[in-house]
């Protein structure tokens, strides 16, 4: 479902240096903590309350309807890592949770990167994703299974 | 004074597993990307079901700016963020939604210092701001001001 609104989240701080969180509510599509709906509240909440204003974060959440794979072998601490290079040679590490069974190697480890499926992901990743400072991601050139669980006691 | 943007918008895209466990995997995207269910978020979140025996349940698309000139914050008799005032809003769809001010300044309220002055230049220019640009979480519009009142920190109440 797509979003109704974008939730706008300012943190604001008193003269004891004490921070909380102010939230309100604009028209869905609203991005840019500089759009003048989002400035014309925030500069009429700053008026009325000692605080200041530091930082703003808006956003928009898509619900996703389905089911999970009943059974499946990993589980949501069982995830693929993928190191990824960004244009100046900084690694990002990309992690996607309960991985199928079919994207891992016989080692049951390694991610079969010549699978269909994880070529397409790490397409879409190189295509759409940056790092934080807008640094275009480059290159992923493997993949590993990777579990937070504790190893099964003998 | 002005909010610088971050280059980067984030993306987190949240994954349940059959036994109702959810995990997160995050992205930085384009700041040009503002919908979470088109472009780079649902091209990201639809490669990753396709690799994922867990279910995609969300897409959220986050953007942030920080203040570069925040100035000082000011003084009064409810400067703390414990100090609130708390304010009802009716909205089109019926409901009503709550915004609490922290460290509201003393000429939003009456003499009783604790119910809200909606005649307040202040007040009115919020009530004004929130009924032309703001809306409910559900996307209703916000019609005016039903009323508010001071909140009194916990520590601070009388038993």
């Amino acid at each position: 479902m797509a979003a109704a609104s974008t939730r706008v989240t300012i943190t604001a701080q008193d003269r004891y240096k004490n921070e909380i969180r102010i939230v309100f509510h604009v028209a869905a599509g609203i991005v840019d903590p500089n759009n003048a709906a989002v400035q014309a509240v925030v500069t009429a909440i700053n008026n009325c309350i000692n605080p200041v204003g530091l930082h703003i974060e808006l956003t928009q959440v898509n619900a996703v309807a389905g089911s999970a794979v009943v059974g499946a072998d990993y589980v949501a601490t069982d995830k693929a890592v993928f190191p990824a290079l960004d244009e100046d040679g900084q690694t990002h590490n990309y992690k996607v949770p309960s991985i199928l069974a079919t994207i891992v190697d016989d080692d049951g480890v390694s991610i079969d990167m010549a699978n269909a499926d994880v070529a397409a992901y790490v397409a879409a990743v190189t295509t759409n994703a940056q790092g934080r400072n807008g640094v275009a991601i480059t290159a992923i050139n493997s993949g590993y299974r990777w579990a937070s669980r504790k190893p099964l006691k003998n | 004074m002005a909010w610088d943007r971050e280059p980067s918008n984030q993306v987190k895209i949240a994954v349940q597993d059959y036994n109702g466990k959810i995990a997160t995997s995050d992205y930085w995207v384009s700041q040009s990307e503002s919908d979470p269910a088109a472009g780079a978020p649902a091209a990201i979140a639809d490669a990753l079901q396709d690799i994922s025996a867990g279910q995609v349940i969300s897409v959220e698309l986050l953007s942030r700016a920080t203040q570069n000139a925040p100035g000082v914050a000011g003084t009064g008799p409810y400067d703390t963020v414990m100090d609130k005032l708390a304010l009802e809003f009716n909205c089109a769809d019926g409901s009503k939604i709550k915004l609490q001010l922290p460290g509201p300044k003393a000429a939003l309220l009456q003499a009783d210092h604790f119910n809200v002055d909606s005649s307040a230049a202040l007040v009115t220019a919020l009530v004004s701001a929130m009924t032309t640009n703001a809306v409910n979480a559900q996307g209703a519009a916000i019609t005016g001001l039903a009323g508010g009142y001071r909140r009194i920190p916990p520590r601070l109440k009388r038993k």
